[in-house]
């Protein structure tokens, strides 16, 4: 890996971890998912320091650059993370239907019963 | 016996009113009526007010039918009805042939969902060539998956008993986004249904749900769920 992106990613993976711990602060992500994010980030990192180590596993899978075993790591994991995404959005879906239903009922509930009052 | 006849209305100003008068002067079935509104933005809530008529309003759009069918369960399944029929507000379907898709669920307790059909003696309005073609071809492919007879597999005019409104209140999940894909539900699920003829009339006004959009959408959704189910019973 050249300097470069030696330094290109770890100032990403430092700007990342910044926005990460800023969000904690905040609590505007769910435990889960900053964990998961925790662990990207230190993926990234961990880049840069044990450069050495992922070359290793790469010659050993007999890939020949270590960087397409990074690349690939990471598209897989963001294939997965929008699968899950997907599911996680059909089950909001069918919560905000069914909240939709309960509220229209409620809301025909109430009316009758003040139309029942004001009789 | 409770009966309530639903009649869905999404910016049907112009039909929602003979749709509702069709069913007022129809004597065949005693039936309450609920207009379930999703979130319209047109005049026809005011008019279903006017008319007396109850009514549920849907706080935002749930971007088609299956919304309607949803909240219509839950509604029939909470206040204890036997039978739920569905109209569409287009004033399309007959109020005096609500009987048809009544009157075997009343006569033979083994039924548990019947549909109008407008394939089976193909009198009325038969709809658009390309719609015409597209539920042929998924009605085959249906019967072939269940073994058991559809005609017109998007048909808005359908009956439920107490057995399909329990299950339907409390197991209706995002797989069902249409009517066909509830029948594919309603078939796994054991639930016995029939097809019966009835005649449709041509949409007096307004804009139809089926446009260039769904047209493209819906055969991709249906082969998507026949595939669901197909891997449900392998």
């Amino acid at each position: 890996m050249s300097l470069n992106i030696k330094l290109l990613v770890l100032v990403f993976g430092v700007l990342f971890f910044f926005v990460l711990l800023f969000s904690l602060r905040n609590k505007s992500m769910k435990p889960f998912y900053s964990a998961l994010w925790m662990a990207i980030t230190l993926f990234m990192l961990s880049l840069v320091v044990f450069e050495k180590a992922y070359k290793s596993i790469a010659t050993l899978l007999g890939i020949e650059d270590a960087s397409f075993l990074v690349i690939v790591s990471l598209i897989s994991f963001l294939l997965l993370y929008v699968l899950h995404l997907s599911v996680k959005i059909s089950e909001m879906s069918d919560r905000i239907q069914e909240l939709i239903s309960f509220v229209s009922i409620l809301e025909n509930k109430l009316r009758k019963s003040s139309e029942i009052k004001k009789k | 016996m409770k009966i309530l006849t639903v009649i869905s209305n999404y910016n049907e100003e112009e039909s929602i009113f003979a749709t509702i008068q069709d069913i007022l002067k129809n004597k065949s079935i005693e039936t309450d009526i609920l207009v379930i509104d999703n979130s319209s933005t047109d005049g026809s809530v005011q008019i279903v007010k006017e008319l007396g008529i109850d009514y549920l309003i849907h706080p935002v759009n749930t971007g088609g039918s299956s919304g309607v069918i949803k909240t219509a369960f839950a509604y029939a399944y909470y206040h204890d009805y036997d039978i739920y029929c569905h109209m569409d507000g287009d004033n399309q379907h007959l109020a005096s042939e609500l009987i048809k898709i009544v009157g075997p669920l009343l006569k033979d307790k083994c039924i548990d969902i019947v549909t109008g059909s407008r394939y089976i003696n193909k009198e009325g309005f038969q709809s658009t060539f390309i719609r015409r073609v597209t539920i042929f071809f998924f009605s085959k492919m249906i019967s072939l998956i269940t073994k058991s007879k559809f005609t017109d597999i998007t048909s808005g005019f359908i009956a439920y008993n107490k057995k399909a409104i329990k299950f339907f209140a409390t197991n209706f999940k995002h797989e069902i986004e249409s009517i066909t894909q509830l029948s594919l539900v309603a078939y796994d699920a054991g639930l016995k249904r029939l097809d019966v003829p009835v005649l449709m009339k041509r949409r007096s006004g307004g804009v139809s749900e089926f446009n260039i959009q769904n047209a493209i959408k819906f055969p991709i959704y249906n082969f998507i769920s026949f595939i669901g189910t197909i891997i449900k019973r392998v």
